[in-house]
C-alpha cells in the first residue's frame, strides 16, 4: 500500500486499508456473517476458536487507534495489511460450507446442490487470480524469453566479469533473477519512483544525481546534454542500455556513441565503452577472514 | 523434462527432509502414534531453527556460503540419517499405516491429491511478474554469484556496508542458496517451482491437519473442507490478501507466515484449547515462534499479534493468568526480534558487513 499514509488518513487509515485489501471481494463481509452465524448457532468448541478470537481481532487489528499508534513507534503504513493476514478467512469459510452442506442437507443429491451452491458463492463473492489472464511460463526459469536473450547478449558483449546496465522498467526488476553477474545502474525504489513520475527539475539539477538522470532519459525520455550523459555513464558505470524497440532515444543514444550489440522481438541492447571505466570486483575478506582466529 | 522430473524429486526430498526433522520430536509423544503429517509440519519449523544456527555463525564472520553449504551438507543428511535410526521402527510402522490407509480409502487419497495436484499444476505453470521477486529471487542469485550472504545489494548488485536487519535473521533466502549450491539447480527453478510447490503442498496439509481435527477425522468432510479452502484461496485475491502471496509470490517468506505460520498456530491452538495443560504443543507453539522469525521478518509482529488474538480471550475464559505467560513465553522471540528491528530503524544498533560487526549506525 504504498500511497496510504496514517500521516494524512489518521483514524480512517483502517478503513482505506480494509478497502485496498478487499479490492472487488466479499469474504470479509461473507466473514463477519460466519461469525455471527457461529455466535448464534455455534458450539462452545466454535465460540473458542473463531468468534471469541474474531472478536479479539475486530478490537485489536481492525480498531482505527491501532495503526495510528504502531505508527507513532515505526513507519507501518505500507505493511498494516499483513495484520488483516491473522483473520482466518479461508478456514473460517471453508469449515462454516461443510458445516451447512452435512448439518442442513440430508439427501446426497441436495448436498451436491448445496456445495456446488456454495463453490459458486465463494467464486461470485470474490475476484479469481487469473481474472486477468493466464499467462503460461515459456520456459523452466519463469522468467519471459526475452530476459534470457538479453542477459546473454550483455554476457557475449561484455569484456568484464561484471557489466552495469540500466534496462526498461519490468527487465530491470528480472534480470539479476537470472543472471546477478549483470548489475544494474538503478535500484527498485528510484526506478519506481522515476516511473510514478516524481522526477523534478530540481532532484535533476542536484549535485550526483547521475541515477535519476539516466532515468529521466529512459523513463520520461529527455534527451540529457551531452556532457552530462557522458558523466552520469562514467559515473555511474553504466555500460549497457536496454530498451524497448519503441523508444524514441535509441536514435540520440546511437548519435551520442552507443553500438547496438544485439536485440530481441521487442527489445534493442546498446553498448558504450567508457574510457577509464571503473571495473567492479568482489570484496576481498581475505585479510579479515585470516585475522580471524577460526 | 528432465527440470520436471528434478523438480518433482526435489519437492519429494524437501518433504522426506521435514518428515525426518520432524519425527525427532513427534516420535517422542508417548500416547498418539507417529503422524505423517504432523511430522512434516513440525520438521518444516525444526529444520529452519536448525539451520539458522550455523547460517548465523558463517554469515556474521562474513564467510562464503560455500562454507555453509558444506557445513549444510553435511549436518542435514547426518540428522535424517540418526532420525531415521532413532525413529526407524516408528517410521516403519507409520508407513505401514498409511499403505493400509491408502488400500482402504483410495478415493479420498486420489481425491485429495487431484485437489492439491491441480492447484500446484494452475500455479506452477503460470507466469508471474511481481516486484519483490527482484530482492528475494536475486538475493538467492547473487549469493550464489558473489559466494557471500547479504553482503551485496539484490537489486543492483552493489556491495553494502552493513546487513539489512530486516533479512539478517530471516535466514529462509539463504537456506534456499545453499540448496541451489549443493544440489546445481538454478535459483529461478528452486525457488519459483520446487519451494513454490512446496510452500503449496504444505499450506493444504495443514487444511487438512485442521479439518481432521475439527471434523473428529471424518475424511469426507475433511476433503471438503480442503475443496473449499482451495476455492476460497484462488478467488479470495486482491494484492494484498494471503491467498494471492500463496498463488503468485509463494517464494517469499512472509507468504509462508500468512499461510503456514498463521494457519499454524490455529491448528495448535485447536489442541492447546483442548488440555492446555498439555507443555508438548507450547513447546511446539515456541518452535513455530521461533522458526517464524527465520522465515520472514513480517513474523515478529505478526505472529505474536495472531497468538494473542487466540491465547488472550481463552485465558480470561480459563481465568488463567499460566495461559497468558506461556503464550508470552513462547512468543518472546518475536518480541525481541520486534525490539531489535525497532532499535535498528532508530539508528541505535547496526551489523557491518566488516569488523568490527557491531557498531553505531
Amino acid at each position: 500500500m504504498q500511497t496510504l499514509t496514517v500521516a494524512e488518513t489518521g483514524f480512517l487509515y483502517i478503513f482505506n486499508c480494509i478497502a485496498y485489501y478487499s479490492g472487488s471481494c466479499f469474504y470479509l463481509l461473507i466473514y463477519a456473517a460466519a461469525l455471527v452465524w457461529l455466535f448464534l448457532k455455534g458450539s462452545e468448541k466454535e465460540k473458542d476458536l473463531f468468534v471469541f478470537p474474531g472478536i479479539m481481532t475486530l478490537l485489536t487489528v481492525y480498531n482505527p487507534l491501532t495503526p495510528v499508534l504502531i505508527d507513532k513507534v515505526f513507519d507501518i503504513n505500507k505493511e498494516y495489511y499483513r495484520f488483516i493476514w491473522i483473520t482466518p478467512v479461508v478456514i473460517v469459510l471453508s469449515y462454516c460450507a461443510v458445516k451447512i452442506v452435512s448439518e442442513s442437507f440430508g439427501s446426497r443429491g441436495e448436498r451436491t446442490v448445496a456445495i456446488a451452491a456454495l463453490a459458486l458463492l465463494l467464486m461470485g463473492s470474490g475476484s479469481f487470480v487469473y481474472s486477468e489472464g493466464y499467462t503460461p511460463t515459456t520456459n523452466n526459469y519463469k522468467m519471459p524469453g526475452e530476459v534470457i536473450q538479453v542477459a546473454e547478449i550483455i554476457r557475449r558483449s561484455s569484456e568484464v566479469e561484471y557489466p552495469r546496465a540500466l534496462c526498461d522498467y519490468n527487465l530491470n526488476m528480472e534480470i539479476r533473477q537470472y543472471d546477478a553477474s549483470i548489475l544494474l545502474t538503478a535500484d527498485r525504489e528510484k526506478y519506481m519512483n522515476a516511473v510514478a513520475g516524481n522526477i523534478t527539475d530540481e532532484m535533476l539539477a542536484a549535485e550526483g544525481s547521475y541515477v535519476n538522470r539516466l532515468l529521466a532519459m529512459v523513463v520520461q525520455e529527455r534527451k540529457l546534454p551531452k556532457e552530462v550523459l557522458e558523466e552520469a555513464l562514467s559515473a555511474t558505470n553504466t555500460e549497457y542500455i536496454v530498451l524497448s524497440k519503441e523508444s524514441g532515444i535509441i536514435e540520440y543514444l546511437k548519435r551520442f556513441g552507443f553500438k547496438e550489440v544485439g536485440d530481441t522481438k521487442s527489445r534493442i541492447v546498446l553498448h558504450y565503452e567508457i574510457e577509464d571505466a571503473d571495473e567492479f570486483v568482489l570484496a576481498d575478506y581475505t585479510d579479515v577472514w585470516n585475522a580471524q582466529k577460526w | 523434462m528432465i527440470v520436471f522430473l528434478e523438480a518433482v524429486l526435489m519437492t519429494c526430498v524437501n518433504f522426506i527432509i521435514y518428515f525426518a526433522f520432524g519425527s525427532l520430536i513427534t516420535s517422542r509423544f508417548k500416547e498418539t502414534r507417529l503422524s505423517a503429517t504432523i511430522s512434516i509440519i513440525t520438521g518444516f519449523f525444526l529444520y529452519y531453527a536448525v539451520f539458522d544456527i550455523p547460517c548465523l555463525i558463517i554469515m556474521l564472520h562474513w564467510r562464503p556460503l560455500t562454507w555453509l553449504a558444506y557445513c549444510w551438507g553435511i549436518m542435514m543428511p547426518f540428522i535424517v540419517i540418526i532420525s531415521a535410526l532413532i525413529n526407524r521402527k516408528a517410521w516403519i510402522k507409520c508407513f505401514s499405516e498409511a499403505i493400509a490407509y491408502i488400500k482402504e480409502n483410495p478415493i479420498v487419497i486420489i481425491a485429495g491429491i487431484l485437489i492439491v495436484a491441480l492447484q500446484t499444476a494452475l500455479i506452477l505453470h503460470a507466469y508471474e511478474f511481481t516486484l519483490d521477486a527482484a530482492y528475494y529471487v536475486a538475493n538467492v542469485t547473487t549469493s550464489l554469484e558473489t559466494d557471500t550472504m547479504n553482503i551485496y545489494n539484490p537489486y543492483t548488485g552493489d556491495w553494502q556496508n552493513h546487513f539489512e536487519m530486516r533479512y539478517l535473521f530471516a535466514t529462509y533466502p539463504m537456506e534456499e542458496a545453499v540448496m541451489c549450491r549443493i544440489t546445481g539447480i538454478h535459483p529461478l527453478i528452486w525457488t519459483k517451482t520446487i519451494m513454490a510447490g512446496s510452500s503449496l503442498i504444505l499450506s493444504n496439509i495443514i487444511y487438512y491437519r485442521i479439518g481432521r481435527e475439527l471434523f473428529s477425522d471424518k475424511d469426507g468432510k475433511t476433503l471438503l473442507m480442503l475443496f473449499f479452502a482451495a476455492i476460497a484461496n484462488f478467488f479470495y485475491i486482491s494484492t494484498f490478501t494471503s491467498s494471492e502471496f500463496l498463488l503468485t509470490r509463494s517464494y517469499e517468506g512472509k507468504t509462508l507466515v500468512g499461510n503456514i505460520v498463521l494457519p499454524v498456530i490455529i491448528l495448535l491452538f485447536i489442541k492447546i484449547r483442548e488440555d492446555f495443560r498439555i507443555k508438548r504443543y507450547w513447546w511446539l507453539l515456541a518452535l513455530i515462534c521461533f522458526s517464524s522469525n527465520i522465515l520472514s521478518n513480517s513474523s515478529n509482529m505478526l505472529v505474536p499479534a495472531a497468538a494473542g488474538i487466540l491465547m488472550i480471550p481463552f485465558a480470561i475464559k480459563k481465568r488463567s493468568f499460566g495461559i497468558f505467560a506461556k503464550y508470552l513465553l513462547c512468543v518472546s522471540p518475536c518480541l525481541f526480534m520486534l525490539i531489535a528491528y525497532v532499535l535498528y530503524v532508530k539508528g541505535v544498533f547496526v551489523f557491518y558487513t566488516y569488523p568490527p560487526l557491531f557498531g553505531k549506525h
